[in-house]
Order: structure tokens, then sequence, then C-alpha cells
């Protein structure tokens, strides 16, 4: 049976900033467990956490709509704590030199021609890392200023009904 | 309206990333494989209880939770000095057997396999899983995807999640295996079984009956002739846990036999100003260089080395399967990409022995954890990771706290090896400066052949990983850059 939209927080709770997307989920289910108007927002919205890669991301989002993605993300030219949102789609797709994974891309294409059911629409807030290198459970200073400004952001974004600052108009929950 | 245009690269650097040196004539000298440098995993762990090891160490690397979940624990039963029941260590053996058999076939399947199946000659873009589902049908992807959910079916079953397994305690395990959920892991073995005998038929069909890919795998650009390190049973078969670390030379000859807590005795490691990670060699022998041969006191791990060092497999067909094999390459087998056909074998014996351990009575048996503790203070736990010899040694105060710790992973052990391959595929490329086209295929082709782990670059969803070359010359300066993207 289809669900309606999943916000899926990807990442390794234990290197600095690669947490921030666990650590956005469990700020939102601690929102919506203390306000009405945060559950009203998240009504129907599964809220998950993600610490793997590869095949194993058709499992996570196989069966909704819509998903939502929460990263950090490194990308050419880009300032620590940044916060962008796109469309997966708006990634090129890439070779990978890891000799153990793939990417989303190829993931979701390989799910889509075994005949998963996989999601219309996947968006994605990134927010660049300053280090995610070291081990660690507390994000640096740089991300944790961002991190608030991205919660209000995906409440503010949610409270629109869209989700799509940048690539159409796209109703997320409704 | 605002326009992002996304860039990522990824958010560890380092991986993949291969340097070649040439020397004054400009030719290839030496080529080294970078790893991505983590930093601070002792002092994030110092301090510690040691029983949350198992749940920490899982983070490290999205590539082998399990076995470091499984080598953790093999060191904690050692610092409170118990053994598990033998319903615990059945379990732990299902555990291992799942991640196995799911390790190998994302391997083989999503990135080895098209190389062979696509062609080496193939473009990037086509020389992947779904080239390779292209050639060879639909139902392999589906078959692939299938098994490899219910082999993690498994490792949630015992350990609560598959990728960050937390199951174990010292001493056994947290939650028995209800007689319920018997009949699915039945399924799930009969499954793999039958998997993994159809994917050596592919794997025969497909590679050896093609003479350029067999001849490939024969060639002496694929040849590194090394000593192997890798863990065998009482009886001298293949193991993965709780068996002697055996040591054999180019030629076969055992150069030693030890108990894994004895590692630091047989292991050295050796840091050199090129590279970042750590060279492990034989202390015995003592560092010899980069070299092969007789004379060589580099030796590598995985699944080529288990062939080389053990007599045999514990399980019938993949027993025919290691004969096959050996009817083919001999023994030892110095041929780098058969490391592939290895670990097919190796995922064979998983699945035959998940499929014995899940009729085993014992399997749902209730006792599941001695608390006889007799507290030691250190422990050594060592495993078979899928990519080779796995070592966890810790060191805890009076109270159980994590006072040292040290992991010797299989890509540390492969780290050299991997240079020399990687030298010896550029060698054919590169000469006198000038690099010839097929380069960056033919160095992928010798360093994917290990699977070495990249650490956590795993679950890297949204950046990739670019595997990049750079080429040195005799001063060091970077001449040229090679990179797939």
């Amino acid at each position: 049976m289809s669900r309606e939209t999943l916000i899926l927080g990807i990442g390794n709770p234990i290197l600095t900033d690669d947490a921030v997307g666990l650590y956005v989920v469990r700020e939102l289910e601690k929102l919506r467990n203390q306000s009405e108007c945060v559950q009203d927002l998240l009504s129907g919205i599964d809220l998950k956490e993600f610490v793997e890669g590869g095949i194993n991301f058709i499992d996570a989002i196989a069966g909704y709509r819509c998903v939502i993605l929460i990263d950090a993300i490194q990308t050419e030219g880009g300032m620590p704590g940044d916060i962008s949102f796109f469309c997966l789609d708006q990634l090129g797709a890439r070779p990978t030199g890891n000799p153990h994974s793939v990417n989303a891309r190829t993931a979701l294409e390989l799910g889509r021609y075994c005949g998963y059911a996989l999601p219309e629409h996947i968006y994605v807030y990134s927010v660049e890392v300053a280090d995610c290198h070291t081990f660690s459970m507390t994000l640096s200073p740089v991300v944790r200023n961002s991190f608030p400004v991205l919660i209000r952001k995906i409440l503010a974004d949610l409270n629109t009904g869209l989700c799509a600052v940048g690539a159409g108009l796209t109703q997320v929950s409704g | 309206m605002k326009r992002i245009t996304i860039n990522p690269v990824t958010r560890l650097e380092g991986h993949g990333k291969i340097d070649i040196f040439l020397d004054d004539r400009g030719d290839v000298k030496d080529a080294f494989f970078q790893v991505t440098e983590l930093r601070g995993f002792e002092r994030f762990c110092v301090g510690r209880p040691a029983e949350e090891m198992p749940r920490i160490v899982p983070n490290i690397c999205g590539v082998c939770p399990t076995p470091h979940n499984l080598a953790s624990l093999g060191a904690l039963d050692a610092i409170y000095g118990v053994v598990p029941p033998p319903t615990a260590a059945l379990v732990r053996r299902l555990q291992y057997d799942a991640n196995c058999i799911e390790d190998h076939y994302i391997h083989f399947f999503f990135l080895a396999g098209p190389d062979f199946v696509v062609g080496p000659e193939a473009h990037p873009a086509e020389r992947n899983i779904l080239g390779l589902i292209s050639k060879a049908g639909v139902d392999v992807g589906k078959k692939v995807i299938e098994v490899r959910k219910r082999t993690r079916e498994i490792i949630q079953m015992i350990a609560g999640k598959p990728a960050h397994p937390e199951g174990g305690l010292p001493g056994g395990l947290s939650r028995p295996i209800p007689e319920c959920e018997r009949p699915r892991i039945i399924e799930t073995a009969d499954l793999c079984v039958d998997f993994a005998q159809y994917a050596l038929q592919l794997f025969k069909h497909m590679v050896l009956a093609n003479d350029a890919y067999l001849d490939s795998m024969l060639s002496n650009t694929y040849n590194l002739q090394t000593c192997y390190m890798g863990m065998v049973d009482d009886d001298y078969r293949q193991a993965y846990y709780g068996g002697m670390l055996r040591v054999v030379d180019p030629n076969g000859k055992e150069l030693a036999l030890f108990d894994p807590c004895a590692y630091a005795e047989h292991i050295a490691e050796r840091v050199e100003p090129w590279t970042y990670i750590k060279l492990t060699y034989l202390r015995k022998l003592g560092w010899r260089g980069m070299t092969e041969g007789d004379t060589t006191s580099l030796y590598r791990v995985g699944p080529l080395a288990r062939y080389n060092v053990a007599g045999g497999m514990s399980t019938p067909l993949a027993q025919k399967e290691h004969e096959q094999m050996t009817a083919v390459l001999g023994k030892p087998a110095h041929n780098t990409l058969a490391y592939h056909w290895a670990r097919l074998i190796e995922a064979l014996q998983a699945a035959e022995d998940m499929q014995r351990i899940s009729r085993d009575p014992l399997l749902t048996g209730t006792d599941i954890r001695n608390m006889n503790y007799a507290f030691t203070g250190r422990g050594v736990g060592c495993v078979e990771a899928p990519r080779g010899v796995l070592i966890h040694d810790y060191e805890t105060d009076a109270q159980g706290l994590m006072r040292k710790l040290n992991l010797v992973v299989a890509t540390q052990h492969n780290a050299a090896p991997i240079g020399l391959s990687v030298k010896k595929a550029a060698q054919d490329f590169i000469r006198g400066g000038e690099v010839r086209e097929g380069l960056l295929n033919m160095t992928e082709m010798a360093f994917r052949a290990y699977d070495p782990c990249l650490g956590c670059a795993t679950h890297t969803l949204l950046g990739e990983t670019p595997m990049k070359i750079s080429i040195r010359d005799h001063r060091g300066t970077v001449v040229k850059t090679l990179e797939r993207s």
C-alpha cells in the first residue's frame, strides 16, 4: 500500500557533522511530541533515520509517494553551514570509485527496473559540512548554528504546503 | 527564483585515491592506494564502558558492520573471561553467514561482475549493475535484491538492526531466537544455497568460458606473488570465527600458525611518507620493501588468501567448487582476479552453513548467555571479515572502562599489495612518461578485486567517490591526474 511522505535523516551518528540529518529527524520528532501545531504539519509524514547508503536506500524509501532527504553534503565551493534544497534528479550521475557501493541515482534506477514502488518525488535538504572526519557525537559550531535555521525552514516549507524552492511547485503533504 | 547548482564531491576525501610514482626514466616505480583517514576514534572510545564497543564499532564502517560487531564481541568475551554457550555461538555464526552472503553478492554483482559481464572495455556508465542486468537478465537483479533483503532480515532478527547490529553482549546474546522464526530462516537459507549455485554457474558461463576474460585472470598483469594470511579450523579448513591464523609463503609453505591473540608477534606496521595508511608486513621476515616473489614479507588477506591458506572448505558443495578452482589455478593461486571466484565459493559455503544452522535444534535454545565472569581487562577478537582478517584488541581498567584499543582492518593488510597490483597494471600503460588510454579501467579492476573497505564511504548517498589517479615524477611532483568523473 502506498504511503504518503517520508522525511529521512541520513548520516553516521558518530562522525561529527555527518550526523546532522539524523539530528534533524530527532528534533522534528521531539517538536511533534511537544507542539500540536508541528503535529498538524507532520500529520501523515513518517520520520526515519538511515545510516547506510547504496542499494539499501531502496528498502528505506519503497512504498512512499514522496521522500524528503536530510543529509550532510560537501560541494565544490560550498561554505560550511550552507543549507540547500534541491530535487534528487538535479544531481548528475557519476560513476563511483567506491568499490562497495552505488549512488542513490543508480539504486533508484535499479529499484525501478526491478519493479519496486518508488517515490515519484525525492527532495533533499542538505547542510554543507565543516568536519566529517572526526569521531564525535557533537556538531561543529558552524553546523550547529545552521541547525535551527534548517528546522525552521523545513517547518515553514511544510506550512506553506510547498516543498519546491526552485524545482517547480510540488505539494509535499496534503 | 534562486538556481542552485549542486556539485557534490564526496563527504570524505581520500577514497579511491591512487598515487603512481615514476622513476627518472618515466617508468612506474611505485604505486600507493589511499584510504580515508578518520580521526579521533581512540579518543572517542577511551573511558567508555567496554560493553558499548560492539554497538559503537559498527558505525566505523557501513561496509562491514557485522564483522566489526562480532570481532568486538570476541574481544569482550575475552575481557570478561567467558565462553558463550553453544546456542549463542551458533546464532553469532548465523549472523556472520548472513552478512557474508549479502556482502559478497553486493560486491560481485554490483561492482566486480560488470567488469566481466559487461566487459572491461565498456564505458563506466554502462559498466554497472544495470549494464549487468541488461546482459544477464532482469531476474538476476531481482534475485540479488531478494537474497540481500532476506539475509538482512536475519541480521535484524538477531541483532536489532542490519546496518549497525547491536544484539550481542559479553558472553552471549541479549535475546533468543524464537521457534516461530525458524521457518523463515530455513526458507532464506535454502534460497541462498540455490542462488549461490546459480551465481557460480553464471561466473563459469560468463567469465571462465570466455577466453579473453580467463586470459586476463591468468595474465601476469593480475598476478602478484605474496604471502597469505587467513583463518583455519582444527582441520585446516576455512574458518571465519574462533579459528587460528595461518600464514603461507608464495610457494604455499606454512610460515606461521597462531592464536589471533598473538597477532602483534607476527604482524608489524610501517609508516611510509607517501601514504597515511600504516602498511603491514610479516614481523619475523622484516620489512623487505614493496616487493613480490619468494623474498617478500608482504601478505594478502581476503577470499583468495583464505583459499590459499586452507586445505579446503567446511561444506560439501563449496568443497567441490574449491576443488574445481584448484584444478584450474593450482594452489597457491596468485591471480588477483581470482578473488572474485573465491568470493563466490565462500558465499556458497556461508549459505550451506546457514542451512545447517537453520535446522539445528540448538538454534532456538534459551541458554544464550554465560555470565560467569572472570574479568581479565584485556581481549583480542578476530573474525574473517568478507574482505579479510579483522582484529580488535581492547584493554580496560579495573572498572571495565576502555583504556586502549587497536583495530587492524583488512584493507590495511592489503594496502601494500593493492599498491603493487596497481603498479603492475600501470606498468602496461605507462612507459617513458607516456600514459596510454585504458589505465583507469585496468587499475580499477586491479584494486576492485580486493573489495577494499573505504571507511564509512558507503553511507554517502548524495556525493560520490571519484576515482583519482595522480602520477608523480621522480621528484614527487604531480605530472598528470586522471579522474573518473
